[in-house]
């Protein structure tokens, strides 16, 4: 079927089994989905529901025990480091729940990093991390090492970096996972202004009923399969339908959780 | 600094961490600096013995001395002028005199001494040249070493007074030479006087210490070298300059092994020291590393920026070990001086800085591949996970490794140091330096299995003596046994190399000691300066200075005794193998208890006295 554009992201089948014989643990039970170019959708599930592991699967991270992932089209199946390396840098931003900004650079460098690391260090790309450090309102920090900033910016910082070269697909897992909620807020907030203004798809683990309602769709797992999926925008019909996957004993803890986060 | 690529990045992490980076670096300045001083140092000693043989004998083609430091009977000098092929020959006699100071005491230190040389101008074995004044004629005269004068204030005209065989001496200087080529003694006086003179106050009224000869045909010295040695028979020894340059070189040669050992160790254990702290900077910055593989590193570019970073520490602890080699060959020249060894100033040949600068980097760069290659290796998943579960456990394989470099490097490198295996020339240096070099390796690879049981029991008193404390001791020393064994291991191999020194040493110095002791029961021994029974060469002391001491009243038995060291009969060796007494065997054996093989005591006295 021939398609002028791809989807962004194209799931099939997918598995991923950890160690071998009796202490072999399945991980992704053959997973099916589907992100369109400029979806912004949040993944959630308890844990060890997989849906990190799905995470790092599509930004070939790891590699899958079996089924297939098509990002642009392009099956990562059969590619060698060389091609992944490249792949990751060309298409793929990540954002990290500890931020991993390396503590021997400034704000600014860090954001040029990925400019750094394919050599393409030009006025442009210098105007296009100014721009972006700006954006994320931390102009006035582009001198400050990692470690004069707090969490939030840190992670403000790091979501710069992982737009610097307009990436299509912008991977964040657990982004607020280490953030008080105003912090947690604004990352979010960022995430989606800036996405939707540059037209990135994103695929955002979180197990934060509020910070996934942020997004265009949730996707649910449960032991390692899409137990289900509903648009974003209502923290509460996440929370809603969160409830139904989870086993009577724990849905107090959510509703304590995802209430705290949502007041924020 | 603006970063504009990632090696600038490495640059930019080791600047952040100052303090690893200068003690990772301090490893390579101590190696290159040793090996750098070594280089020196023996350039150094090199160069000054080629100029300084080239000023006594750069116009000579041969040198006729006798066997092992004796004296040439007076007769031989003409002997050799007879030789057909002989178009000139000059002789000489020396000794060392002792400088007294303007009280009339003896100048002690070693800068006190002078080498006298006792020919006659007209025929000077040396390459001379007059700066000032003339040559010695007769009588108390003395042509003196133009850098030892300006030392000293001497100038022409002016008198000097000197300890000799025969008593006190006072000498006018009456010419200033320089030594061709611009070399010096070091400090040591040198003098030039009338033969006459020299036979007067040195007691020596025949005989000559050395000849010097220039041949008709200069291009075919062989031959006539084999004619003088055949004409003067086996006690003489006749050589080129050349030969006694190669023979320096060589004797040279084993002192260069063991401060080339020792410069080896040096360098290995910093490239110990940099393998195990880059490996550690690359667990601890696993995340760092998985980072910038999700933002598109390439294995080779993470490879890079590791050696990237081995090189600018490498380069600089090169160029600090430059110096402090420097330093130290500047040192040991000095001390050199101080023990009154002739030894010039330092020459520094661009070979020394090449190999030294080579070395240096060459040996951080091959510590830093392995470290280089983890690093590159690290999976960008690591960006997530961080440095959980990376920790290996020593393999089996590794063990059996060490173990198999550990067994033979103590057999064969235990027998090159201690056995005596050391006679087969540069092979066995070699092999036996690589062995001990395979030894340590394989004691860094083994320690995993050596340190950790030690650890464990080391751990039960610690625990009680400080329980938090010991038990947080014990756990980051148990949590990477890898790490812990390495940082023993180089610990171990840096204090193995100072253990052994130190008590080769002292073991040395304590069963000379313990001989000295046993054989001599005289106490005090009197020998003029310079010659002794260390050197071989003896130097007379004149009949009037004995009795002088024999009437002192404190003095019981005074007996005087000579002694030379002598090629045994029927043997291979190249060098001197005996050592020949001479004495007088009614008063000897109360002077001396050696302990004697095949007969009594006092057999052997009562046979040397019945020869007497």
């Amino acid at each position: 079927m021939p398609d002028a554009s791809p989807p962004a992201v194209e799931i099939q089948a997918l598995e991923k089994v950890y160690g071998t014989g009796t202490a072999a643990t399945h991980a992704l039970g053959g997973v099916d989905a589907t992100l369109a170019a400029g979806e912004f959708v949040a993944i959630m599930g308890p844990s060890g529901s997989g849906k990190s592991t799905l995470l790092h699967i599509v930004g070939a991270l790891e590699s899958p025990t079996a089924g297939s992932v098509r990002i642009a089209g392009r099956e990562l199946g059969g590619l060698d480091d060389g091609e992944l390396t490249r792949l990751r840098r060309e298409h793929i931003g990540f954002v990290f729940q500890f931020f991993n900004l390396l503590p021997s650079l400034t704000a600014l460098e860090n954001v040029l990093l990925p400019a750094l690391i394919a050599r393409d260090t030009g006025r442009e790309r210098r105007t296009r991390a100014r721009d972006l450090l700006r954006r994320v309102g931390l102009e006035d920090r582009a001198e400050h090492l990692p470690s004069e900033l707090s969490g939030g910016e840190q992670q403000r910082v790091s979501i710069a970096r992982a737009l610097l070269l307009s990436p299509e697909l912008l991977l964040a897992d657990e982004p607020t996972g280490n953030l008080d909620s105003r912090a947690g807020a604004q990352v979010l907030a960022l995430i989606r202004e800036l996405s939707r203004d540059e037209g990135h798809t994103v695929a955002m683990v979180t197990h934060d009923p509020s910070a996934a309602a942020i997004a265009d769709r949730v996707i649910f797992l449960r032991d390692g399969r899409v137990a289900g999926g509903i648009a974003g925008g209502s923290t509460q019909a996440v929370i809603d339908f969160y409830r139904t996957l989870l086993p009577d004993g724990e849905d107090a803890a959510l509703a304590v959780t995802g209430g705290a986060r949502a007041g924020g | 600094m603006a970063l504009r690529t990632l090696d600038g990045l490495a640059l930019r992490q080791m600047r952040t961490r100052k303090l690893r980076s200068a003690l990772t670096g301090l490893g390579v300045v101590l190696g290159v600096g040793m090996v750098f001083g070594v280089l020196l140092l023996v350039g150094t000693i090199r160069h000054t013995f080629d100029g300084l043989i080239d000023s006594a004998w750069g116009t000579s083609d041969l040198v006729i001395t006798a066997q092992e430091g004796g004296q040439l009977p007076q007769d031989t000098l003409d002997r050799v002028r007879a030789t057909h092929g002989v178009e000139h020959a000059s002789a000489m006699i020396g000794g060392i005199f002792v400088r007294l100071d303007e009280h009339g005491r003896a100048i002690r230190a070693r800068s006190g001494q002078m080498w006298v040389a006792g020919f006659d101008p007209a025929s000077s074995p040396y390459d001379f040249h007059l700066e000032q004044g003339r040559w010695q004629r007769a009588g108390p005269e003395a042509m003196i070493e133009t850098d030892w004068a300006a030392q000293r204030g001497l100038k022409v005209g002016d008198w000097f007074s000197v300890a000799t065989a025969t008593g006190r001496a006072r000498l006018r200087v009456v010419g200033v030479f320089a030594l061709s080529g611009g070399a010096s003694f070091g400090g040591q006086g040198l003098a030039g006087i009338p033969i006459a003179e020299a036979r007067r106050i040195m007691h020596r009224p025949s005989g000559w210490d050395q000849i010097t000869v220039r041949a008709s045909d200069r291009g075919d010295v062989g031959a006539l070298r084999r004619t003088l040695q055949r004409e003067l028979g086996a006690g003489t020894q006749v050589k080129s300059p050349q030969e006694y340059g190669d023979d320096l070189a060589q004797q040279l040669d084993a002192l260069n092994i063991v401060l080339y050992f020792f410069s080896g160790v040096a360098l290995f254990v910093g490239g110990f020291l940099i393998l195990n702290s880059f490996n550690m900077t690359v667990l601890q910055r696993i995340r760092e590393l998985g980072t910038l593989r999700t933002l598109g590193a390439t294995r080779a570019e993470i490879v890079r920026t590791v050696l990237v970073e081995a090189l600018v520490v490498g380069a600089a602890g090169t160029l600090l070990g430059l110096a402090l080699g420097l330093a130290l060959a500047l040192a040991l020249i000095g001390a050199m001086r101080g023990f009154g060894l002739p030894i010039g100033g330092l020459s520094i040949g661009a070979g020394a800085v090449i190999a030294a600068v080579v070395v240096g980097l060459l040996v951080t760069v091959v510590a830093a591949v392995w470290p280089a290659r983890r690093a590159g290796r690290v999976e960008p998943i690591r960006a997530v996970l961080g440095g959980r579960g990376v920790q290996r456990r020593p393999s089996p394989v590794r063990a059996l490794a060490g173990v198999a470099l550990l067994a033979p490097g103590l057999i064969f490198g235990g027998r090159f140091w201690i056995g005596g295996g050391n006679t087969g020339g540069a092979l066995a240096a070699v092999l036996g330096i690589a062995m001990t070099m395979g030894m340590f390796a394989g004691i860094a690879l083994s320690a995993p299995y050596t340190v950790m049981p030690i650890l464990r029991l080391l751990a039960v008193p610690l625990r009680r003596l400080s329980p938090t404390g010991g038990r947080l001791a014990i756990d980051s020393a148990t949590g990477n046994p890898v790490r812990t064994a390495a940082t023993a291991a180089a610990l171990t191999i840096g204090l193995s190399v100072f253990v052994v020194n130190s008590v080769f040493t002292s073991s040395f110095l304590g069963t000379m000691r313990d001989q000295i002791d046993r054989g001599f029961a005289r106490d005090l021994t009197v020998q003029a300066i310079g010659g002794g029974l260390s050197t071989g060469e003896q130097y007379p002391i004149a009949p009037a200075l004995r009795e002088q001491i024999a009437r002192l009243p404190q003095a019981g038995v005074v007996t005087p005794v000579r002694a030379r060291f002598v090629h045994l009969p029927g043997t291979r060796a190249t060098a001197a193998n005996g050592f020949a007494v001479a004495f007088d065997p009614a008063e000897y054996g109360e002077v001396d208890r050696s302990e004697i093989g095949g007969a009594s005591r006092e057999q052997a006295l009562q046979g040397s006295r019945a020869a007497a």
